[in-house]
């Protein structure tokens, strides 16, 4: 496979402070396994969670348009499973999003910590 | 005849304090504006609010970009109109924050500076994709924007009661809808070149407590005629309504049509088509987005949108109260004679119940509180448009392109607010002309722009080594035009009796709602745009990664 660079740009991207990041750096720090931890802490949440919740939120979706008998069914009072459904929409965004916190928290701030302590140590080292 | 003069004192006396409250709330802020003003010095002040506000400021003014009035006006009158169909709007709405929280928000406050292209174009060629990142902006925000801003002199003009053939201060119907919108133009321009991000985010601060306080006064003394028993409150709305399947889906969206199986299935696949624009657009939409740069780092990004998806959730639960209550206490006809939409289902609502609790006058104030908290969700969001525009023409297009990145921060911000003037005057001279004609598509349409053309390419930077420019342009200009091209030829512009071009058919897409065709399609072009260039840079890949997740080398808080 062949690599080709993109070409010089006029205007390279904003890189913050300057000095706080530079190409040479952040290509070690990529294979790093402190950087290896931390991607895989966070692609492990994100993307099963993503998954998981948009398959829930179609499905209400899908029953609204297909499953109007279903949805219909009342289960007490005025009460009926769209509403309930429609509810716990509401209860599993918020309760995703606490428990994300939580794991961010806990998993993703600590390891994101270590990544940035590594490359300051590294850029201390080399100078 | 008696009737009649007491109507109208009502009208009088609810126009004179909805017109005191709405002055109020201007001269208010009007001062913020020019407080924020003084403060506003560098790019990143104008651009980012300098950075420094706090994850509830910031969840605030998330949620102050977010209730517009479409959202609150608008899902109260479906909710009120067609019952069960309006509080599935806005679980869309709000379960589509999981996707900026989960895969945007963190990591696009990492790696850009001011704009959504910061993140677009960081690992391609700055100027064709910041050309296109800035050209979806401005498309999205206008769309947007001209949606809500003719959706705001008609609302300005029903607030007011001025009715057809009724006179206000020498304005008849007409002319008050034209001075609505040049009065909401004017004062979104205003906020955005004096105030620049630091006075737009206080202006929307202060307008989501206005908001948020108005609707749950309401929400509580609405409960309160039905000694808080919601159940209760939804079967008299049902019963009300007079149509049955109130409380189930299927009376506005997939639409089952009696003998016509085809028919049928193109409603309820549009029905999805629109779910997937309302979950996949938010993350997308540029005004959003640059909220996350107004925090001083990563974690107050996350903290912001959990503050945002809790005042967001809590305010939608509170429109389902709103929407039942104007169907059980207003009722379907009243709210039809006002307007056809619903639109004002919400304020017939406030009237009727503070008439109920304490008399006339307490109607009269009840209204104009709620006149006035739908004044500031127009206000505050059209705001938010307006800058998001103008630091995406300053920023992407005049500095990265133009000047090929070598314009001074200075230069940024001088040219940001000729833009957001030339911004408020177009949008001001297409609202005027537009007004005659139904543009509330517009706020879906963007909404399904902003999931074709934007989440899709934001997410394949992000995660997908191999993505080039090649791959985000196609995404982009993929998602763009295929989202545009099928609702131009849906039954949206032509060929129904409720288009845009009346007395015209060439409408050959049978959905509305473009998003489940178009997201696809826009995924596809990035994915075989990439795929036949051979373009491949790891090293800028992996600077965005690392930046993006440890938060090394972000941009920090301006220091003051």
């Amino acid at each position: 496979m062949t690599i080709e660079r993109s070409p010089k740009d006029p205007s390279p991207p904003p890189n913050g402070d300057g000095s706080a990041l530079s190409a040479e750096a952040a290509v070690a720090m990529h294979s790093d396994p402190r950087f290896q931890l931390l991607k895989q802490r966070l692609y492990r949440f994100i993307f099963p969670a993503s998954a998981a919740f948009l398959a829930w939120y179609l499905l209400y979706v899908l029953m609204s348009a297909f499953g109007r008998d279903v949805m219909g069914t009342v289960l007490f009072g005025n009460v009926n499973v769209a509403l309930v459904f429609g509810v716990l929409q509401f209860a599993s965004t918020f309760g995703i999003a606490v428990w994300y916190t939580l794991y961010a928290r806990r998993n993703l701030d600590p390891a994101a910590a270590d990544v940035r302590e590594a490359l300051q140590q590294n850029r201390e080292d080399a100078s | 005849m008696i009737e009649l003069a007491q109507e109208a004192t009502t009208n009088e006396s609810s126009r004179l304090v909805t017109v005191v409250l709405f002055s109020l709330m201007v001269a208010a802020t009007l001062g913020i504006t020019v407080w924020a003003g003084r403060q506003t010095k560098s790019a990143t002040d104008f651009h980012s609010g300098g950075r420094s506000f706090s994850p509830l400021q910031n969840g605030l003014a998330i949620g102050s970009d977010y209730m517009s009035a479409a959202s609150f006006l608008g899902i109260a009158g479906m909710i009120a109109l067609f019952g069960y169909d309006g509080f599935l709007y806005s679980i869309g709405f709000l379960v589509a924050w999981l996707v900026a929280l989960l895969l945007v928000a963190e990591l696009l406050r990492n790696s850009g500076r001011y704009t959504m292209g910061d993140v677009l174009s960081f690992r391609m060629q700055q100027r064709p994709v910041r050309t296109a990142a800035s050209v979806s902006t401005l498309v999205v925000s206008i769309f947007y924007l001209l949606a809500q801003m003719v959706g705001a002199g008609a609302l300005i003009a029903l607030l007011l009661g001025i009715q057809e053939g009724q006179t206000f201060l020498g304005m008849d119907a007409a002319t008050a809808k034209i001075v609505g919108i040049v009065v909401v133009g004017l004062l979104m321009t205003v906020y955005v070149t004096f105030g620049g991000m630091k006075g737009t985010t206080w202006v929307q601060i202060v307008k989501a407590v206005i908001l948020m306080s108005g609707a749950a006064l309401l929400t509580v003394l609405t409960l309160s005629l039905y000694g808080f028993n919601l159940g209760a409150l939804m079967g008299d709305a049902a019963q009300a309504s007079g149509q049955s399947g109130f409380l189930e889906p299927g009376l506005r969206y997939g639409v089952e049509v009696e003998g016509d199986a085809i028919q049928t299935m193109w409603n309820k696949l549009d029905l999805i088509s629109l779910g997937l624009a309302l979950v996949l657009g938010t993350a997308g939409l540029p005004h959003i987005l640059i909220r996350f740069y107004t925090v001083p780092d990563s974690q107050s990004a996350r903290k912001s949108v959990n503050w945002g998806i809790g005042l967001i959730g809590t305010f939608y639960l509170m429109t389902l109260v709103l929407g039942f209550g104007a169907a059980a206490l207003v009722g379907h006809e009243a709210i039809r004679a006002q307007d056809a939409a619903g639109n004002t289902a919400a304020p017939q609502l406030a009237q009727t119940v503070g008439e109920t609790i304490g008399g006339e006058m307490a109607g009269a104030v009840l209204l104009a509180i709620i006149a006035s908290a739908a004044f500031a969700a127009i206000l505050s969001t059209v705001a938010g448009l307006v800058i998001a525009s103008s630091s995406s023409l300053a920023h992407d297009f005049y500095n990265s392109v133009i000047r090929r990145g070598k314009a001074t921060g200075s230069e940024e911000v001088k040219v940001a607010k000729i833009a957001a003037l030339a911004v408020g005057v177009v949008a001001i001279v297409l609202a005027i002309f537009a007004q005659g004609l139904n543009v509330a598509f517009l706020v879906a349409l963007a909404f399904a722009i902003a999931a074709s053309a934007n989440l899709p390419t934001i997410l394949l930077s992000l995660f997908w080594k191999r993505f080039n420019t090649r791959g985000a342009l196609a995404g982009i200009y993929g998602g763009l035009i295929s989202a545009v091209g099928l609702v131009f030829f849906s039954p949206v512009v032509s060929g129904s009796e409720t288009a845009l071009i009346s007395g015209a058919d060439f409408a050959w897409f049978p959905l509305p709602n473009p998003a489940l065709v178009s997201v696809p399609i826009s995924i596809l072009c990035a994915v075989v745009g990439t795929l036949t260039s051979k373009e491949q840079d790891f090293e800028k890949f992996a600077l965005l990664q690392v930046r993006a997740l440890s938060g090394a080398g972000a941009e920090k808080a301006s220091e003051h």
